[in-house]
């Protein structure tokens, strides 16, 4: 037994007869959370019954424990409980047949891994049947094939029940069908059959089918599962493995989710630690640290954009998408260059048995999904989507707005994603994608846009595209080696009137991690990330406003040019990650990252450790502490917007939390967590000599930080039609700025935050979910006076403290509602989201009348239906 | 890295978008205002001495207190632009640049008459050889480059018995005797477009419009008030005019407009609606219409008139 083996108390659904014995399945519950994918069992052999148990007519039921290694073969066949009455053979006769079971192995993030699994074994007396025994085929009269209705997956083990009452005899046959769903049936007397199809899982099939002498019949039977619902194959790695903290959402759970209209970076808000963005971002605020602190990875790898025009929908769609990790803090070594949180991205394990794909359609936009094997090693998948908008807009929008829309607003985005495994320890995949965004106004009257507008035009494009080529090699089950090599150019451009800028980035990033099982007690891994920038940029800006700074001024006469093309940069880091299992139970990951830094020019070292101790079954302790590092953001450190001798910024980690879980299926995962920041980005006033005289430092250093608080998560685990959690962060996120004694209250500090889902699913695939959120108000600078700026006919607004008042608090109901119709060959699925059910316009913002002597709170969007309609073929 | 400038662009965007919702509109007179500042001329030459003045209006007619005042450095707009740098401290360091300069400063406080004048007396060479020490002395100060001109700020403080309004104006004293002057746009009158063409309103207020109709008002402007110059990059350009449209009774289609050479025409820029009030709204006879006209080199000026309002027949 290696490392990668986990203990998995599985019931494995087997579709079998009442006549038969049966071996059944509890719905699939999983201590070892982390599989992405339960082994499902592709070949199933018949025990024999004992002789003397069916000589006595008894039933019993046997449960085993299967060690099924990466292939899913069975390597060992154990009995966990024999059974009743003993001696009579079950037992044997149990392991016999099982030790020649065949399943698809279980995954851990798309990669085959050996697991145990509890497997009950029933055995089932079969009614006998009255009438002759069937002669030895000679004729087959009667073939068929047994598919999944709606998605038309193949149905192997299946028994295939034939039934025949005549006036003069009553015949039954029977049948099981093969690896490919098929199945037949030979030399059955002419006349009428009922067929009768029952499988775990699925509802009774029962039909007639006429048998013509000298005719064959071929037939294909749609079954039809009892739920649709995704959540019932759904398997969570709700707690985390070795991190102090990691959450992951499988994509079946993220379509689900009311509030988030299935999209995938927005139920991030749904998640204990994560702040409320302002109305119409999806930034991830993560534990009272500002979003830039937070990286968004796909496969590992830096996206520059997660979102269609910064928050209105993610990028990736989620047919992409197979899970989300976030680690809201303590992350471990192969992690680096942010001082907040990580959220990764884990794009699809495809496995298509067949070409399929779904075509997804609601009020915002429209996509399609088509993936299909290729050949037997190699898998394609294919998605674009693009909004419309645009289109409604141009009608909306009357004449006599004084806007024209040229471009308003649109996104698309675009992906293909192939795999290709040659053999079980190779594993290659290629991921493309990208989006562009473009919104373009024209004002008629220029002066309405800007009184410093030199034309009325508003324009901003953003885009980007990525190529992600990832090489895992797992020469054994002890070593593993993952590769991606990654390109792309970003581009992001804005002018109106008198602003400007214009920014293309093109990158390169490389990441390596080899992991090694050393011996029982030992894994250690091993890695480099190296990303590369050339930046080409073309400013007219103001200098930007810091974090617990009011928005710039923008008069013109303090905006800045700057021009900067073929600058280099490269940051190389190397980290090494190790996990010790010195006793039973306790698990201790310490880890060391080293990261270049070419702008600032600075070496960062980051230790970092974390340590679970199992004290209970259902009790585990951890802890973590760790220093992390992040660069500032360009400009703060380009010469003549910034200070170009600033040095990364710093985050040190501390958390210390319990997991426990009172009953099956329900977990509580509560962290306390403290972060200290130094070396914080702030505003100075003083003066520098770079040996040209005298001249303003603009930034420095010396802003320090420091957040807080704790996670409380009470989850559901999604094996009941009740599934559902409660998130609740208490926090408090100060800062202390450059030459300033006390601290403030950050941008991003928000007291609590409260989300509970609850997801109910109902018979005939229907499934009602609904989602509560309470956010304390963000905090906002008071205005105390005005200056009229006879330069920019406008006033100019005299702040307050900064941070010194607090909105009145969010609070949001939203309710979904999912239906999906199963056809034969392909389902529709349609949802209602409503959001803000009972119509509570929380404050979003103080707005201000020209002059500041009036304002009122800006209030979020009223109840909001949406929308939307998806096939899946 | 490029959610900070996706940040920006939202942030504007959205500010952009924002409507003013049931806000007094800008350009509605409802309390004691400074309309706009005037230095004539605008950007003076060495030796040159600005007349400053101000287009203020109390509804109320209630009596004005004039303060104003200058300063060669002032700190944020988020601070209200306090002035960073002292009368004294000025002197020292320009006397130390050359002994004696520092007497030629004029005293910030430039009086409380309803005009004020300031000279640009400074030597030039003396400004610009004291300019990096001064804005190091002043830690914090907008101007960061005075290699081209030495701005100054101007500041005017006005009280009436219960409000009190602070405008503050930016002026570019030249380093050269041969720069282009700028020269303050000028407005000739306002008045109505009518089927059969222009009529401006009377001197004595006695035009009669009705009220609850919209009039087509125009600004007898010279185009030549829109300048020709050369940009600091040596490229010709033509001066960019903002006309803001205040009144104190009703409300305009637009609150400014504005001449962009090549991209609004001039008859376009210079006329909006006036969506004059009913009874209700304002019982006062009198409406009043005032248009300030900025050029975007710091020149301004303004035009104030004065209608009957009368009833619909």
């Amino acid at each position: 037994m290696n490392s990668w083996f986990l203990l998995v108390l599985l019931g494995a659904q087997m579709p079998l007869a009442e006549t038969a014995p049966v071996a059944e399945a509890d719905a699939a519950e999983l201590q070892a959370a982390e599989l992405s994918k339960a082994p499902q069992q592709t070949k199933f052999v018949e025990a024999p019954y004992p002789p003397e148990a069916q000589r006595q007519g008894l039933e019993a039921e046997v449960v085993l424990l299967l060690e099924i290694d990466e292939r899913g073969l069975v390597q060992a066949a154990t009995v966990l409980t024999p059974a009743e009455p003993a001696g009579l053979g079950f037992d044997e006769a149990a392991v016999a047949a099982a030790r020649q079971f065949e399943f698809e192995p279980a995954e851990v993030a798309g990669q085959p891994v050996a697991v145990q699994i509890a497997y009950r074994y029933r055995f089932t007396l079969t009614p006998v049947m009255p009438g002759p025994t069937a002669p030895p085929p000679a004729t087959r009269n009667f073939a068929g094939a047994l598919v999944e209705r709606g998605t038309r997956k193949p149905l192997p083990g299946v028994r295939v029940l034939l039934y025949q009452d005549t006036d003069v005899t009553s015949q039954a046959f029977e049948a099981r069908s093969d690896s490919l769903g098929e199945f037949a049936f030979y030399d059955l007397a002419p006349g009428s059959w009922e067929v009768r199809i029952e499988a775990q899982g699925y509802q009774t099939y029962v039909t007639r089918e006429t048998v013509t002498a000298g005719e064959a019949v071929v037939a294909t039977y749609f079954l039809e599962r009892l739920s649709y619902n995704p959540y019932d194959v759904l398997i969570t790695a709700a707690r985390p493995r070795k991190e102090v903290n990691r959450i992951t959402l499988e994509a079946a759970a993220i379509e689900r989710l009311p509030g988030a209209a299935g999209d995938p970076l927005a139920v991030l808000q749904n998640l204990a630690g994560v702040g409320r963005p302002s109305l119409g971002s999806n930034d991830v605020i993560v534990r009272g640290s500002a979003p830039e602190d937070t990286q968004i990875l796909v496969d590992g790898i830096e996206v520059p954009l997660a979102y269609h025009f910064g928050g209105f929908r993610s990028v990736l769609p989620l047919a992409m998408v197979d899970s989300l990790d976030f680690y809201p803090g303590n992350f471990a070594s192969d992690y680096g260059r942010a001082t907040g949180g990580i959220v990764e991205v884990n794009t699809k394990r495809l496995a298509p048995e067949r070409p399929h794909g779904t075509v997804d359609i609601s009020l915002l936009d429209a996509g399609i999904y088509v993936e299909t094997p290729v050949g037997e090693h190699a898998s394609l998948a294919l998605a674009g989507r693009r909004s419309y908008l645009d289109t409604v807009l141009k009608v909306a929008v009357p004449d006599s707005a004084g806007i024209d829309l040229v471009a308003a607003p649109r996104y698309y985005d675009y992906q293909l994603l192939a795999t290709y495994q040659p053999a079980p320890a190779h594993a290659l995949r290629l991921f493309f994608f990208g989006s562009d965004d473009r919104l373009e106004l024209l004002f008629k009257n220029p002066a309405e846009l800007s009184t410093q507008a030199t034309n009325g035009e508003l324009a901003a494009s953003t885009g980007f595209y990525r190529t992600i080529l990832s090489y895992d090699f797992t020469p054994s089950t002890t070593m593993k080696n993952e590769l991606r090599v990654a390109s792309g150019r970003n581009k992001i451009a804005f002018n109106t009137g008198n602003l400007m800028f214009d920014l293309n980035f093109y990158t390169a990033q490389v990441r390596d991690r080899f992991t090694f099982a050393f011996n029982d007690k030992l894994d250690i891994a091993l890695g480099t990330d190296i990303l590369f920038l050339k930046t080409d940029i073309s400013t007219r800006l103001p200098r930007l406003a810091l974090e617990g700074e009011p928005e710039s001024n923008t008069d013109r006469s303090q905006l800045l040019s700057a021009t900067r093309n073929n600058q280099i940069s490269w940051t190389p880091g190397i980290f090494a990650d190790f996990e010790v299992r010195p006793i039973e139970g306790v698990v201790a990951l310490p880890g060391v990252r080293v990261d270049y830094f070419q702008t600032t020019q600075t070496t960062t070292l980051d230790p970092r450790l974390a340590l679970r101790h199992q004290l209970f079954e259902s009790f585990t302790v951890k802890t973590g502490l760790g220093i992390f590092h992040q660069e500032p953001a360009p400009d703060e450190t380009d010469p003549l917007y910034g200070n170009p001798d600033l040095k990364p910024e710093r985050a040190v980690h501390y958390s210390l939390g319990a997991e426990w879980q009172p009953l099956l299926g329900l977990n509580v995962d509560v962290t306390a967590f403290y972060k200290v920041m130094d070396d914080l980005v702030s505003r100075s006033s003083r003066f520098t000599d770079r040996g040209q005289g005298p001249e303003p430092l603009r930034y420095d250093n010396e802003g320090i930080g420091k957040v807080k608080g704790a996670d409380i998560v009470v989850r559901q685990h999604l094996q009941s039609d009740l599934t559902g959690w409660l998130a609740y962060t208490v926090a408090r996120s100060e800062r202390r700025d450059s030459g300033a004694t006390a601290f403030r209250l950050a941008d991003f500090d928000q007291t609590h935050i409260l989300t509970a889902v609850v997801n109910y699913q109902l018979p005939a695939n229907w499934e009602v979910s609904g989602r509560f959120r309470y956010v304390s108000g963000k905090p906002y600078t008071p205005v105390l006076g005005t200056t009229f700026n006879n330069d920019t006919d406008q006033y100019d607004p005299i702040y307050g403290r900064s941070n010194t008042r607090r909105l009145g608090p969010f609070h949001q109901l939203d309710l979904r509602v999912d239906k999906r119709w199963v056809f034969d060959t392909f389902i529709v699925a349609a949802y209602l989201d409503l959001q803000n059910l009972y119509n509570h316009r929380s404050p979003e913002a103080v707005s201000y009348s020209a002059d500041y002597t009036e304002h009122r709170a800006q209030r979020g969007l009223p109840i909001l239906p949406l929308f939307g309609v998806k096939a899946e073929l | 890295m490029m959610n900070r400038y996706l940040a920006i662009t939202l942030g504007i965007t959205l500010v952009l978008a924002s409507c003013a919702g049931d806000f007094t509109p800008y350009n509605e007179v409802k309390s004691l205002r400074i309309l706009a500042l005037q230095a004539e001329p605008p950007n003076p030459r060495p030796g040159q001495t600005s007349v400053l003045r101000a287009l203020v209006v109390s509804p109320d007619n209630q009596p004005i207190t004039y303060e104003w005042s200058w300063c060669p450095a002032v700190g944020s707009a988020n601070a209200g632009y306090p002035c960073l740098l002292d009368e004294q401290t000025l002197r020292g360091e320009l006397n130390a640049v050359l002994v004696g300069a520092g007497d030629a400063v004029p005293t910030y406080d430039l009086g409380t008459a309803t005009e004020a004048l300031l000279a640009h007396a400074i030597s030039p060479l003396v400004l610009k050889t004291a300019c990096p020490r001064l804005i190091e002395e002043s830690a914090g100060m907008l101007t960061e480059d005075c290699t081209q001109s030495f701005s100054v700020y101007l500041r005017l403080t006005v009280h009436t018995a219960n409000e009190t309004v602070t405008a503050i104006d930016k002026l570019a004293w030249q380093y050269r005797d041969d720069a282009t002057p700028n020269q303050n746009p000028m407005v000739t009158s306002l008045g109505q477009v009518t089927r059969t063409g222009y009529d401006a309103f009377a001197k004595d207020g006695t035009t009669l419009l009705q009220r609850n109709q919209r009039v087509t008002v125009h600004a007898d402007i010279p185009e030549t008030a829109a300048q020709p110059y050369t940009m600091a990059s040596g490229q010709a350009a033509r001066e960019q005019l903002l006309f803001t449209w205040f009144v104190d009774a009703g409300d305009t289609e637009a609150v400014r407009t504005t001449f962009i050479d090549g991209e609004v025409t001039w008859e376009v820029a210079t006329q909006n609606d006036w969506n004059l009030p009913t009874t209700d709204d304002a019982p006062n006879a009198a409406a009043r219409l005032w248009l300030v006209v900025r050029d975007n080199r710091g020149g301004v000026a303004w035009h104030a008139a004065q209608v009957t309002l009368q009833e619909a027949p």
